[in-house]
């Protein structure tokens, strides 16, 4: 299970991370920037939410950020699938307070930087 | 001598010739008196021998002068005033006395020796050098001298006149007037009268019989000599300077000077003089030079005199300054006479071009001659009118006043006036020293004036003693003194290379490679290594050059970016240069120069010694649009008429194409011809200018002003109600636009026009661009004005030269140019959509356009900034698309085939800007056959060859380094065909030079044109080694251009292909503050209190656009914005700055800042460390004032620059700064920014405004969606 590399993570939305989608698996790097709607002290487990969907990360490798509820967070982790019921938390690597954060250009810019990568691939490939 | 004649002063002013009765006597009677033919031959060499000095001629017999010696009186009119007199039973005139005793006044004495010098004022001047009493029998051994005679006194003893000073008489004031009442008529009457000082003993009673025993002088005390009567003695009291004397009958005055009051002895009627007795203890001794502290006296030959005497040089490098009016000197200080300056203040000061030492004269000072002077030199005359220029000068401080006369024997070259004005034309020059000297001379300079008394009684106090050692004036020079003074280097150096290679084959050796290369020999001087200031008119030859002339001389000058307003009728500065001296032996390339310092003499004194000229060097200058201003360019007056010189109007619009080259010194195969042509485009469009009220007002005496208005040259000329009107309907043709007319660098004038199109207009003839060829005759200096792709505006008039004679204009014509003819170059931007932030997007013209061919010449013609410049809404450009189509078109039968391609080629790192990244240049050949190119590069070598390429017979191959590869271009170059400054290390572009078969081979026609755009030093002795010429084909590699196109971000590419100023605009971020300038705005305190008092004449920063890093300069606002210095002083910088915090009200970081500024005057910071990491600089900080910095102001300053470093996003709009810029500015603030130390890219802040990031990613994303 354990990973020999770690792998970047790839910015994506929360309204992209759905079950039947491919970056829904065990063990993917997501980078995932959303509002913190609730945290628990004991767990260390927030939930963060953007357009309609959630998301849980659990933050106890995390220091020195200070959760607030409202606030928008950025975090870089790897997903979790818990099995029973097939949710998904990610393990925080790292995060921070993006607050300010123009979600709708962000989302804008994850589809650019998508399609600038896709193009790169497809040149290096060529060669 | 007994058989000497007796002559009478009638008979010597007869004769009006400079005679002298001294050598005729000592030939006769042998005497021990020194002489002033013994003297001065006993220090040879101490007064140069200049052959045009000529002795005195002797009489042929011995003669005396039998007559009386007299104080000077009213009635000889006299401009020094304050003369001695002598009269024989007829005649009065001037003199001065050697050897003199207060008896001899008023005595019938016989001159034994003597000069005779006639005068334009008076009749004449006497010069007694030995003399003796007529009448010794009578001759009582008097004791005192009443100061006023007896018959004008009624004996009356007044108790209050009761003092007596005596003791040693230390200095002595000049003669002033004071005004004030008479006492019987109650009338305001001038009261002249002077004040000398004398070390005084305490005993109340003066008593001769006591002087011996144990008179201690040590008390300082001043006595006023008033009244006319008592004035007169002024000549008599100031030869007695250093001896003993006492006054007695003085009466006690309290005078109030600046507040303090000062005890002053007055002379009563009662006054007695007692004369100078002989001290055991006093042995006088004139030494050569005896300083004490600021002030001493100086012994020495006069060895010229220069502006009206103000101006008195002693020894080399050694200059007496006479710049107060109030001075009475005498007569007798000619060239070759021995003076004794007593109290002279010595000023040693270091200017940039050497050391000087200049000898103040301040009110104490005084003069005697020692012996008068055996030559025959004018005589020194006070001149008693007080100009602007003389009152200025007199607020200086002596260095500068010093600088100011140089300057003005510098604009005395200038003849603007016919001779008959000579009043009118001197003041004139006054005038323009004192506007120039002004603009130039640092405030620290100035120094206030406390008057006569103050600066006597208080000399210490009043600020005479302090004075700036070193002054960064640079030397202004007459052309012919620069000229000689390289002259004479090289002649020296040629000197000490025949010392060193004594075989004589050697020597013959490198004279003949000398012979071989001659052409291409140049050694250039940068003008800071020389610190000279040129001051001259641009002017065009009679040969076709453009040249710097001045009365004395002329240089030729090369200068790439001339700007349009440069006006052959201004005097223009020239301070940043480079002499080029083409045509120096090879062997003396590699030889040091020995720097010969400057001497002043060569700048007040132009005519040059004439030197054997064994060399044919020519000399010409290089310079740049920035070095070269006009002397008036800040006057007030100036600029409104310089404003006014764009009048309303409507205006032709050109564009230049292509320049022909001058052919005059003829090509082969060419008849002479003695006219220049300039391909041009005329445009189908017209400016229509309005003038604003404001302007108008400021134009009063312009009467074409009324008149334009009512001739209309032609039909298709509207009204303005017509204008209006379609204005109004907003008819497609008519653009309105934003004009900006530059005048002067500080002043802009931003007004209302309107472009109209021709070709829609059914009245003109002309419906579309059309190509004209420009005629220009030689006195013509437009040609050289006009740069290739600039456009350009001219007066539509009945007689333009694009009207006069024709009914509309046709492609081909020939149109001849008139001299007067005045022009302003335009440039066109864009007002685009505005953008979130909000911003205005500058554009060429042409950029955005689809023609290579136009964009090329654009980019290649550096325009600086141009007199005019039009705002055109963006929806304009595609009206202008239509005007580029016409361009194109028009040049199509020019450039065959696939030209614009392979010009685009060549110029690959100008194409990146502007040209899409997907078109590949062919590799393969860099220029097809047969066509013609423009190309620029770097001239590495001009070779001498014989050959034949593509039948032109070529006897020179110029190597041109463009894009990394040798280019050769063959051509008949002869030496100064093309433009002066032309061999390698010039930076050339060369246009329509057509390719031949062969790759990277060109050949120059007669249709090509070299334009120079810069040049680079090729001196030292780093250069390499004769026998390594190859080593000249290694390309030279400026910083500017060593920057690698493909590693750095886009901000670079386009800086380095940028050169012809447009704006860049780039957000960025502060990464650390490299210099600072700070320093007060005005030193008027109640302006102290509004918020912006500081002022930033210069900030870099070196900031970070994300691709590069670069070192930003800017001032004023924009820097204050960077500094942040607006905003609300953060929390964090309350415990370094707690100290001043104490008005709450107050908390923005400037006035805390400005707390500081005001201590300290001017803060200069630098940062010597790092210039990427903020955190490791070592910063110093230097200030003007005589304060400390204390630690917290210390840590303030420091807290500043680590703010501005956390500071937000700016969006700076910049343009490049090349090197000159730089040193200019370098200059201007006087700090050293050594900005070639580090390889940071330095470009100028335009404009500074901060960036919402949000606003910009924005914009940023709907670039890149759209792309």
């Amino acid at each position: 299970m354990a990973k020999s590399q770690i792998e970047p993570g790839v910015p994506i939305t929360l309204q992209e991370l759905d079950p039947s989608s491919l970056f829904y698996k065990e063990g993917v790097s997501l980078r995932v920037t959303a509002m913190l709607r609730g945290y628990s002290v004991e767990t260390a487990v927030g939930v963060i939410e953007d357009g309609g969907r959630s998301l849980k990360i659990n933050t106890h490798n995390i220091r020195d950020v200070s959760f607030r509820v409202g606030s928008i967070y950025q975090f870089i982790g790897e997903l979790h699938i818990e099995q029973p019921n097939n949710e998904a938390i990610l393990q925080a690597r790292t995060g921070r307070n993006v607050d300010g954060i123009d979600m709708n250009l962000y989302r804008k810019t994850i589809e650019l930087l998508r399609q600038f990568l896709k193009e790169e691939d497809n040149s290096n490939m060529v060669e | 001598m007994e058989n000497a004649t007796i002559l009478t002063i009638a008979e010597l002013v007869h004769k009006g010739r400079a005679v002298t009765g001294a050598s005729s006597l000592f030939i006769s009677a042998a005497t021990a008196t020194p002489t002033p033919h013994s003297s001065s031959d006993s220090r040879p060499g101490a007064v140069d021998s200049d052959s045009s000095r000529k002795f005195l001629t002797p009489l042929n017999h011995p003669a005396v002068i039998v007559g009386t010696l007299a104080l000077p009186s009213e009635t000889l009119k006299c401009p020094n005033r304050y003369c001695f007199r002598f009269s024989d039973c007829d005649l009065t005139i001037c003199c001065d006395i050697l050897t003199f005793e207060i008896r001899a006044i008023g005595s019938k004495i016989c001159v034994l020796s003597w000069n005779f010098l006639p005068m334009k004022h008076c009749c004449g001047f006497l010069e007694i050098i030995k003399w003796k009493f007529v009448d010794t029998d009578n001759l009582v051994s008097r004791c005192s001298f009443p100061l006023i005679p007896c018959l004008y006194s009624p004996q009356n003893v007044d108790r209050k006149s009761r003092y007596s000073v005596c003791g040693v008489l230390e200095s002595i004031s000049p003669v002033s007037v004071v005004p004030c009442q008479d006492g019987v008529s109650s009338d305001s009457v001038n009261l002249p009268g002077f004040l000398v000082h004398v070390m005084a003993c305490e005993c109340k009673e003066y008593n001769r019989d006591a002087i011996d025993c144990g008179h201690a002088f040590e008390k300082s005390v001043f006595v006023y000599l008033c009244g006319s009567v008592a004035a007169s003695w002024h000549p008599a009291i100031t030869k007695l300077v250093g001896s003993n004397v006492a006054f007695s009958g003085l009466k006690r005055k309290l005078v109030y000077v600046r507040g303090d009051s000062l005890l002053v002895f007055v002379t009563t009627e009662n006054s007695v003089l007692h004369p100078p007795w002989l001290s055991k203890k006093q042995t006088v001794l004139k030494a050569g030079v005896d300083r004490r502290g600021n002030c001493g006296s100086y012994l020495g030959f006069v060895r010229g005199l220069y502006r009206r005497g103000k101006l008195v040089e002693m020894d080399e490098d050694v200059w007496l300054l006479l710049t107060d009016q109030i001075h009475n000197r005498s007569h007798s200080i000619r060239t070759g006479s021995l003076i004794f300056i007593r109290n002279v203040h010595f000023v040693n000061t270091k200017f940039s071009w050497g050391e000087v030492l200049i000898l103040g004269a301040c009110f104490k000072t005084s003069i005697t001659v020692e012996f008068f002077s055996p030559f025959e030199t004018s005589c020194l005359v006070d001149s008693c009118r007080q100009t602007s220029l003389s009152r200025f000068i007199e607020s200086l401080s002596f260095p500068a006043r010093f600088w100011t006369l140089l300057v003005r024997s510098c604009f005395q070259k200038f003849d603007g006036m016919p001779s008959d004005k000579e009043i009118l034309r001197s003041c004139q020059k006054d005038e323009l020293t004192k506007i120039y000297a002004e603009s130039r001379i640092p405030p620290s300079m100035f120094q206030p004036r406390g008057g006569i008394f103050t600066e006597f009684c208080m000399h210490e106090s009043c600020g005479c003693n302090s004075e700036a050692r070193d002054c960064n004036l640079k030397l202004v020079m007459p052309i012919s003194s620069f000229v000689h003074h390289f002259k004479v280097m090289l002649n020296e150096l040629l000197s000490q290379i025949k010392k060193d290679f004594s075989s004589s084959d050697c020597l013959s050796d490198s004279l003949s490679t000398w012979k071989r290369y001659n052409h291409t020999n140049t050694k250039t001087f940068r003008s800071e290594d020389t610190s000279v200031i040129l001051l001259g008119r641009l002017k065009i030859s009679s040969s076709g050059r453009l040249q710097l002339h001045d009365r004395t001389s002329s240089i030729d000058v090369l200068a790439p970016d001339l700007l349009s307003d440069i006006n052959a009728s201004r005097i223009c500065e020239v301070s940043d240069y480079s002499i080029i001296m083409e045509g120096t032996p090879e062997s003396m390339l590699h030889m040091p120069f020995l720097q010969n310092p400057l001497r002043c003499r060569s700048v007040v004194n132009p005519t040059p010694l004439a030197i054997e000229n064994t060399l044919t060097v020519c000399f010409s200058l290089s310079l740049g649009t920035a070095s070269c201003k006009h002397i008036l360019e800040h006057h007030p007056l100036d600029w409104r008429h310089d404003l006014n010189e764009f009048k309303e109007g409507m205006f032709h619009l050109f564009m230049v194409n292509h320049k022909f080259p001058i052919l005059k010194n003829g090509h082969p195969g060419m008849p002479d011809c003695t006219s220049a042509f300039i391909e041009a485009l005329v445009l189908p469009w017209e400016l229509i200018c309005t003038v604003t009220e404001e302007d108008a007002a400021a134009a009063p005496y312009f009467e074409e002003h009324d008149t334009s208005q009512e001739i209309r040259p032609h039909k298709r000329c509207k009204t303005n109600n017509e204008l209006e009107r379609q204005r109004a309907l907003s008819v497609p043709h008519e653009i309105s636009c934003q004009m900006t007319i530059r005048c002067a660098s500080s002043h802009c004038l931003v007004t209302a026009a309107t472009l109209s199109n021709l070709r829609e207009n059914k009245s003109g003839n002309m419906h579309s661009t059309k190509r004209v060829l420009l005629e220009f005759i030689p006195e013509c200096s437009n040609y050289y004005a006009l740069q290739i792709g600039g456009c350009y505006l001219m007066k539509h008039d009945t007689d333009d030269s694009f009207c006069v004679g024709r009914s509309g204009i046709s492609n081909n014509d020939k149109i001849g140019f008139r001299p007067e003819t005045r022009i302003w170059s335009v440039e066109f931007s864009f007002d685009e959509v505005l953008t979130h932030d909000g911003s205005v997007d500058v554009y060429p013209l042409v950029s955005s356009q689809p023609s290579l061919a136009v964009e090329q010449e654009n980019v290649s013609s550096p325009q600086p900034c141009s007199d005019v410049s039009l705002l055109l809404p963006s929806d304009a450009k595609g009206l202008f698309s239509v005007f580029l189509k016409d361009v194109e078109e028009v040049n199509k039968p020019l450039a065959a085939g696939k030209d614009n391609n392979n010009i685009a080629c060549c110029t690959q790192s100008e194409k990146i800007m502007h040209a899409e990244p997907s078109r590949v240049p062919p590799s393969n050949s860099l220029f097809p056959e047969g066509n013609l190119a423009t190309f620029r590069g770097d001239v590495v070598a001009v070779d001498a060859v014989t050959s034949s390429v593509d039948d032109v017979s070529s006897s020179y191959c110029i190597n041109v380094l463009v894009n990394h590869q040798i280019v050769k271009i063959f051509g008949p170059l002869r030496r100064h065909s093309y433009l002066t400054g032309f061999g390698p290390g010039a930076s050339a572009t060369f246009y329509r030079i057509l390719g031949t078969g062969e790759e990277n081979r060109f050949v120059l026609t007669s249709a090509s044109f070299v334009k120079i755009n810069s040049r680079k030093a090729l001196d030292g002795p780093q250069l390499e080694k004769p026998t390594h010429r190859a080593a000249m084909c290694l390309p030279k590699i400026t910083h500017q251009e060593y920057v690698p196109c493909i590693l750095a971000g886009p901000a670079c590419n386009s800086f380095s292909g940028n050169k012809d100023n447009q704006q860049i605009k780039s957000a960025c971020k502060v990464l650390s503050v490299y210099l600072l300038v700070l320093q007060t705005r005005s030193d008027d305190l109640s302006e102290n209190e509004c918020r912006n008092n500081i002022d930033i004449p210069l900030a870099g920063f070196v900031v970070d656009d994300g691709s590069s890093i670069y070192l930003c300069w800017t001032s004023g606002e924009r820097a204050y914005t960077i500094l942040r210095l607006h905003e609300e002083l953060p929390e964090e910088a309350i415990d370094v700055a707690k100290w001043i915090r104490r008005d709450s009200s107050r908390g923005t970081t400037a006035y805390h800042l400005e707390q500081i500024v005001r201590v300290h005057k001017r803060i200069v910071m630098k940062c010597n460390g790092s210039q990427i990491d903020a955190l490791f600089q070592d910063i110093t900080i230097a200030v003007t004032s005589d304060q400390l910095l204390t630690k917290s102001e210390d840590k303030f300053l420091k807290w500043l620059i680590l703010n501005s470093i956390g500071g937000p996003i700016w969006e700076v709009a910049t343009s490049s700064m090349d090197m000159k810029m730089i040193e200019h500015l370098e200059r201007e603030q006087c700090v050293e920014m050594e900005t070639s130390r580090h390889n940071l890219q330095s470009v100028w802040g335009n404009e500074v405004c901060q960036v919402d990031p949000l606003v910009r990613a924005w914009s940023l994303l709907q670039g890149l969606l759209n792309s």
